[in-house]
């Protein structure tokens, strides 16, 4: 059970983690993108038209194994608190006295402390992190189609090559015992305390915060879904919504809302090809930007190739995987780009999950598996995997959203 | 047609009443005056030889003194206030008489707690109408010295609110003692606004504000029916057609003693009918005949119907009211056709509970229901579902109740005191998986069978909407059976069960008997019974309308007039 020792560091205790969410520039609309959005705009608009079917994501949050979540050898990744003890305990006590005598609280780029590696990670030296190396039961989809190994390169007994536009990298085993898993975001956030199974991460997607308390609902539409249990051309596309969704009396999201799309169609997906066998529902790779707002953040993720794999329920429910890669430079924002009022909160929200951005930051392109760049070969993308669980909805197209039009 | 009627009206409606002086004196203790009438005998139609399309010149039943509804209370402080007046206090409950509130309101009183809630609310109310900026819109004159009484001025005032709150013009009476109150209290405080204050508070618990008193004209001849006064026929007037006090033109014709011409009295109804507040006027109607007001105090189990919410229920109430009014006073439409009309209004909180798309981010959106859908008509409208059910299922019985009572103006006994409700409450029986099956039991019992017999047949062809009104086509896992028949008209489901309603001659005839009974605070004479045949086949022959009828209701002859009460005269229907 191998692990690679990037830097080993006692873990102190966190606080309150802030998930995970991404943040992407705007982009222009492509035009295959806004033609499909408006091809099955019409038929949305007819109650009677159930080859057009809207859904509103009620769960969805990074997939954390429990059965067989890998082990971490070394230990856990660290935090600045033990890596920096004295700066650490010189600014607590500061922060103590201005509380008590200003009822305030200092900021986290106090100068006190080192300088803040989640603003600028070259501002410390890297401290090293530790990733999840070993082999373990993780859900995800076989992405590039290979079930490689990083010691592959031909090398080695039995090891296989990562796919042509992959980087190497050592694939899991699903919890049903399916090969060639990637989620490398799972080796990258393994060997973090607030990822582990039953822990912050596992405890805030248990109880679904990243819905319950989002800005943005997601929304999901499936184009000529004739048989929800078999139909071999289908086309769905993701988007988020401009409000969050919709909770009943007990606290759960409602089905049959009607949302509108977010104005912005830089996060609406392009329409990708699926197909239903026996209920399953698989699609093939498109690029997902999703808004994403809670708590300390308002950003988006942006998952590049990312495909459907999910069980269509007698309900009308669909419950499953959205797997593809993770944008790195959007991995690295979704970790920093947390501020209140202003005040940036990466430090913070790295801290209470437990690991530093310094390390973070090295240990991403080491575990980046996906669209290497053409010049210098590096991986930009780390594959990764979200359960998802979507419910009836109706998705309104923005140009035909109203206010107070009619019947007034 | 006007002019017939308008010559009938004027035969049949005599010119001279009781004293005057009594209802003056009852008028100050106003529980006397519905009492006062009962010595009077009841007075015979008068028919005057009208043709078959006139109103037949029968007398109307005794007056009333209705209490306002909160509704209309918090409505008249708006009128003459504005709108951004904040009500806040305890109204005691209206309650529900002959199957509306506009009845039970003749028939309660103020007690001494809610007097003090009166009295709280009028000084409430009467501080921020004076406050600044507020009172710019009503006070009209300036003091000459805002820290001294202006008894110019406070009469002014006076004379200005005080007709549009009492809803009859001012006598002396009502203005000098104010205008002195005013003038000491301002003097005392230094303050022309603190006089104001109180005139507006004395206002709002005066008798004549908190209760309609209809008063009747001492002109008549013995033996004839007696008139309603000006003021308390604008009074019924704008209560029927607007729920809403006279407003200043209608106190002008008062004014002018001009009611009593059927020509000026037609031109009035007709102004009124065209007037934007006529929607408020069919909106109340139809609040208070669905038993709309029930929408307060509902409560859903949230396991069993975790999609209802206040805002569901109040936009399902809002829906209804805003279909009714939509088809009856903006598309003019035949009542009949409420019970099988597909269009309706959605809201974003209301559509999940419709399942149906809303593209409105806030506010309503006129909708069409699908055609191939379980839902037509008023009893589609998850209003009436929700509020005819339980806590926690649906309701056929309830259902059917409600369709006899306050569609058919049908009577079903209550159910006796020792009925044992587990035969129908077991609903965890394998055996029994559907409402149906469970009410096969009060077909076999002697005791339950004779009255639900009359609401379950009709009851269970809404079990295609659950206890929210959501539709659905099983019930533990059972298939619904919605088919039955109404009266002999057999229906296969809900959708078919309104065309049912919609083609009786008893639904037409239901509304005309409520609408009247709305007008007038009361069921119908015996005498009256004339009277609202030949409104039924009015409302007929004009297309099953709710303008006509109202028009109809209000140019009758009845509508004009007063028979004291006996007591024992009213028929309970």
């Amino acid at each position: 059970m191998a692990s690679t020792k990037i830097g080993s560091f006692p873990h102190g205790a966190f606080i309150r983690l802030l998930p995970i969410v991404p943040c992407v520039p705007i982009v222009l609309c492509v035009a295959l993108g806004c033609e499909r959005d408006a091809a099955p705009e019409a038929a949305a608009q007819s109650a009677e038209a159930p080859a057009l079917r809207g859904y509103v994501m009620a769960r969805w949050h990074d997939e954390i194994p429990h059965e067989d979540p890998g082990e971490c050898p070394d230990g856990l990744n660290t935090t600045e608190v033990e890596y920096f003890p004295e700066q650490w305990k010189a600014y607590m006590a500061e922060r103590q006295r201005v509380r008590e005598a200003e009822g305030r609280f200092i900021r986290w780029d106090h100068p006190l402390l080192p300088p803040d590696a989640c603003q600028d990670p070259l501002a410390q030296p890297d401290p090293g992190y530790l990733t999840l190396d070993g082999p373990a039961k993780v859900a995800g989809l076989d992405l590039d189609g290979i079930a490689s190994t990083s010691r592959g390169q031909g090398e080695g007994e039995g090891d296989v090559e990562a796919g042509a536009n992959a980087c190497a990298h050592d694939d899991f085993t699903s919890p049903t015992g399916e090969p060639g898993i990637d989620n490398q975001a799972w080796r990258l956030m393994g060997c973090v305390r607030g990822y582990r199974p039953n822990d912050l991460m596992d405890r805030l997607h248990q109880a679904n915060t990243m819905i319950k308390e989002g800005g943005y609902a997601i929304l999901m539409e499936i184009s000529g879904m004739d048989d929800p249990r078999d139909d071999d051309a289908v086309e769905v596309q993701l988007l988020s919504a401009a409000a969050p969704v919709t909770l009943d009396a007990v606290g759960e999201p409602m089905e049959q809302v009607s949302f509108t799309a977010h104005a912005d169609p830089t996060y609406h997906s392009a329409w990708a090809r699926g197909r239903i066998e026996g209920g399953i529902l698989t699609t093939d790779p498109v690029d997902l930007r999703l808004k994403i707002k809670q708590q300390t953040q308002d950003n988006a993720v942006y998952l590049r190739d990312a495909r459907i794999r999910a069980e269509v329920d007698a309900d009308g429910r669909i419950e499953g995987i959205v797997g593809g890669y993770w944008d790195s430079e959007n991995f690295w924002s979704m970790m920093n780009d947390h501020t209140i009022g202003g005040t940036p909160q990466g430090r913070n929200a790295a801290f209470n999950r437990g690991f530093m951005c310094a390390g973070l930051h090295h240990a991403i392109p080491r575990v980046a598996d996906g669209h290497p760049d053409p010049e210098t070969g590096r991986c930009t993308s780390i594959s990764t995997a979200l359960h998802f669980e979507a419910r009836p909805a109706f998705v309104i197209r923005p140009q035909l959203a109203a206010v107070d039009r009619a019947g007034e | 047609m006007r002019g017939a009627n308008r010559a009938c009206a004027e035969r049949s409606v005599p010119s001279r009443g009781r004293s005057g002086a009594d209802l003056r004196e009852a008028r100050s203790s106003p529980s006397l005056v519905v009492a006062a009438f009962g010595v009077f005998a009841i007075f015979a139609p008068l028919l005057t030889g009208c043709g078959a399309g006139d109103a037949p010149g029968v007398a109307g039943g005794p007056v009333a003194m209705r209490r306002l509804t909160e509704s209309q209370y918090r409505a008249a402080i708006a009128d003459v206030f504005g709108p951004e007046i904040e009500i806040a206090g305890r109204f005691e409950p209206d309650g529900r008489r002959d199957g509306l509130i506009a009845v039970s309101s003749a028939f309660v009183t103020v007690t001494p707690s809610g007097f003090e809630q009166y009295e709280g609310m009028a000084r409430e109310v009467a501080r921020q109408a004076v406050s600044e900026p507020l009172r710019d819109r009503w006070i009209s004159c300036q003091p000459s010295d805002p820290a001294a009484k202006d008894d110019g001025c406070s009469e002014a005032l006076l004379r200005r609110i005080g007709p549009r709150l009492l809803r009859r013009p001012l006598e002396a009476a009502d203005i000098a003692p104010r205008v002195a109150a005013a003038g000491r209290a301002a003097t005392e405080l230094s303050d022309f606004h603190a006089g104001v204050e109180l005139i507006v508070s004395s206002l709002l618990v005066a008798p004549d504000f908190l209760f309609r008193i209809e008063a009747l004209e001492d002109d008549a001849p013995p033996g004839e029916p007696l008139r309603l006064t000006g003021a308390s026929l604008a009074s019924r007037l704008s209560y029927l057609i607007w729920n809403a006090g006279p407003d200043d033109a209608l106190l002008a014709r008062v004014a002018a003693d001009e009611l009593s011409d059927p020509e000026a009295l037609a031109q009035e109804v007709d102004r009124m009918l065209a007037s934007p507040r006529f929607e408020a006027g069919v909106r109340a109607l139809f609040d208070d005949l669905f038993q709309f007001d029930a929408f307060d105090e509902l409560g859903k189990d949230p396991i069993r119907y975790p999609m209802y919410s206040a805002k569901v229920a109040a936009d399902a109430r809002e829906q209804t009211l805003r279909t009714v009014v939509d088809h009856l006073v903006e598309q003019d439409g035949d009542y009949r056709a409420l019970f099988t009309t597909r269009r309706t209004f959605m809201t974003r909180t209301l559509g999940p509970v419709y399942a149906l798309p809303v593209r409105t981010e806030t506010g309503w959106e006129a909708v069409e229901l699908p055609a191939s859908g379980p839902r037509a008509g008023l009893l589609g409208h998850a209003s009436f579902n929700m509020l005819n059910a339980h806590p926690g299922r649906s309701s056929p019985t309830l259902r059917g109740l409600f369709l006899r009572e306050s569609l058919l103006c049908q009577s079903v006994p209550p159910a006796p005191a020792d009925v044992d409700f587990g035969l129908f409450n077991a609903d965890d029986d394998p055996k029994l998986r559907t409402a149906r099956d469970r009410l096969e039991v009060h077909a076999t019992h002697a005791t339950c069978r004779n009255c639900h017999k009359l609401t379950d047949p009709i009851g269970l062809g809404l079990e295609q909407f659950d206890g929210l009104g959501r539709a659905r086509t099983a019930e533990n896992g059972a298939p619904i059976d919605p088919s039955g028949d109404l009266d002999g008209r057999v229906f296969e489901d809900a959708a078919s069960l309104g065309e049912a309603l919609a083609e009786s001659p008893l639904v037409p005839a239901c509304l005309v008997e409520n609408a009247y009974r709305y007008a007038v605070g009361r069921v119908a004479t015996l005498d009256e019974r004339p009277l609202l045949r030949h409104l039924e086949r009015r409302f007929e022959a004009e297309g099953h309308r709710i303008a006509p009828l109202m028009r109809a209701i209000a140019l009758s002859p009845a509508f004009q007039t007063a028979t004291p009460a006996s007591g024992e005269g009213q028929e309970r229907s």
